[in-house]
């Protein structure tokens, strides 16, 4: 008779290790729950709160500037999402499809916003956004978040139009198609998948960003990102605030991870920076 | 006529990049070299100070005994050791998901990304309630009888919660990075090594570690630039000596109002990461190319 899976030492191993990686990944987490819910944790009660409940959050969801953060977050994000990929489809197009000189380095040069320092390229647009009058806007806030986005968006738009073999086209056209039936029937299929890829890089770059966002937004455009440091890191410390926003910032996370175990191919993780 | 023609193709295939560069040229690419021209102590912010060319603040970030070379160099190392802790972390990772099998493994391998999602300023959250002298790690020590002090995990002079931190936020793309590379190799190389005799330390050796070493140059690079210009988690767990340039250069503009030398900063460290990243890129195709 064969020996059931986990009795054998491989597979011990192997569950030991699993236990090991996720307590590594999870525990951190678990410590946020835990101070969003704690209502009493002394010191002397290190390893678990004493009394818990659900105050921290029904407190924050009455605050006005929490429930305008929240909106702020959740609207800004989508539109960056929108925005990046109508600049980046006409680029990833050519990238794609086309080769030409100079190729490889135009690409590189698309890939300098993630290799400035944020905080340079914070200082940077502060006084011209301040000129332009465009700081402490909504629109501020979105050019700026748009900046680390776009190479993400332009990566995957890329490898997804990289993907498509020219013989399709060609095919479609001897059948006959018009090319708006092309553009329908073979492109937009096929470009999905990287665009959506690319959405989720650009979703949670927006919802991360927080430097920018400080400089920029800050007290006018506040997203959650930022109201978390104001509750960690401000002028007074307050955990169990910080601990639940950033539980309303880490729960769209949840979706987006399962989407990309769907969506997001090693090719287009590859080229691009967090 | 033809060639006109050809021309004007060429042409219009430089206005499909119009809307990025538009964006870029005025959103990013002139702010920053409004910074260049700025940290001359040309076109000053402030109103009422005269445009003058001076090198005095360079020569400020120069100075022995000035707070910005020390604050670079911190930036520096501290990168350097969080990529390399995180890079070996995530490729034995990697190396786990790709030769482990059991029921489950697809879950566990999902819930492992999920720091991936999670915002940097979470992320130094959490390791600040897990490091700090309140905190698990030291509630632990302190219950076992190791220690009668709380050791200073953040706010320390090393960073040590900056590293530990960062390596946590990382550890989960670099691991995603080498699966996929780890997965995309021929198995037939196996089999073949298995077959010649091979043992599994010998395959990770000889087949694996060679044939995956351009994407862990590639990710480590990736890591490193993205932790050496990084602002959130050296401002919530670091030290207030040595800091990252970051928090230095945010201190000197929001907090004194000291533009210029922000600007001086923030141009050196611009050029360092450009020139860190692309001496990297140049010896990482040396080294991938010899193989």
């Amino acid at each position: 008779m064969k020996k059931h899976w986990i009795l054998s030492s491989k597979g011990l191993g192997n569950i030991f290790v699993a236990i090991i990686l996720l307590f590594y990944v999870l525990f951190p987490m678990v410590v946020v729950v835990f101070w969003s819910i704690a209502e009493k944790w002394y010191p002397e009660h290190w390893w678990a709160p004493e009394k818990i409940g659900l105050s921290w959050f029904k407190a924050l969801f009455k605050l006005v500037d929490v429930q305008l953060s929240f909106i702020q977050t959740f609207t800004i994000a989508p539109i960056v999402v929108a925005l990046t990929a109508l600049i980046s489809i006409p680029a990833g197009y050519v990238f794609g499809t086309k080769s030409f000189p100079g190729k490889r380095l135009l690409e590189n040069i698309f890939l300098i916003p993630l290799v400035v320092p944020a905080i340079a390229t914070g200082i940077s647009i502060l006084s011209v956004y301040t000129a332009w009058g465009l700081r402490n806007t909504y629109w501020g806030v979105i050019l700026a978040h748009m900046i680390g986005a776009t190479p993400y968006m332009l990566r995957c738009v890329s490898a997804a139009f990289e993907g498509i073999d020219p013989a399709w086209e060609e095919a479609a056209r001897n059948l006959g198609a018009t090319r708006w039936q092309v553009v329908w029937k073979i492109l937009v299929p096929n470009i999905t998948p990287g665009i959506l890829a690319g959405a989720i890089f650009a979703f949670s770059w927006s919802i991360n960003e927080f430097v920018l966002t400080l400089l920029i937004g800050f007290p006018t455009v506040t997203t959650l990102a930022v109201k978390v440091y104001q509750y960690i890191g401000g002028y007074y410390i307050t955990p169990n605030a910080a601990a639940a926003v950033s539980i309303f910032l880490t729960l769209p996370s949840i979706p987006i991870v399962l989407a990309m175990e769907k969506y997001v191919k090693a090719e287009y993780v590859a080229g691009v920076a967090r | 006529m033809k060639k006109l023609l050809e021309k004007l193709k060429k042409i219009s295939l430089a206005l499909y990049f119009a809307p990025l560069f538009i964006f870029y040229g005025f959103i990013f690419a002139y702010p920053i070299f409004l910074t260049f021209v700025r940290s001359f102590g040309l076109f000053p912010v402030t109103p009422k100070t005269p445009s003058e060319f001076t090198l005095k603040y360079y020569f400020e970030f120069f100075q022995p005994n000035s707070v910005y070379i020390p604050s670079l160099w911190f930036s520096f190392w501290n990168s350097v050791v969080t990529t390399f802790i995180a890079a070996i972390f995530g490729y034995l990772v990697a190396l786990y998901f790709f030769k482990a099998n059991y029921p489950g493994k697809k879950t566990v391998s999902a819930l492992f990304k999920s720091p991936l999602f999670v915002p940097y300023l979470v992320g130094a959250f959490m390791w600040m309630e897990i490091l700090a002298a309140h905190g698990y790690v030291n509630g632990f020590l302190k219950s076992l009888g190791l220690i009668n002090q709380p050791l200073r995990l953040i706010w320390d002079p090393y960073g040590i919660g900056i590293i530990i931190a960062n390596v946590w936020m990382n550890v989960a793309f670099m691991s995603t990075l080498m699966l996929g590379a780890l997965e995309s190799l021929n198995p037939d190389l196996t089999y073949a090594a298995r077959n010649l005799g091979a043992g599994t330390w010998t395959i990770v050796r000889k087949i694996y570690f060679p044939l995956t070493l351009p994407a862990f140059l590639a990710g480590s690079i990736l890591i490193f630039v993205g932790i050496f210009g990084a602002f959130s988690v050296p401002f919530v767990l670091g030290g207030s000596w040595p800091k990252y340039l970051s928090v230095v250069i945010y201190e000197d503009v929001v907090e004194h109002g000291k533009w210029v030398q922000g600007y001086v900063s923030a141009v050196i460290y611009i050029i360092s990461a450009v020139i860190l990243t692309y001496v990297y890129t140049i010896l990482m195709r040396r080294m991938a190319g010899r193989k």
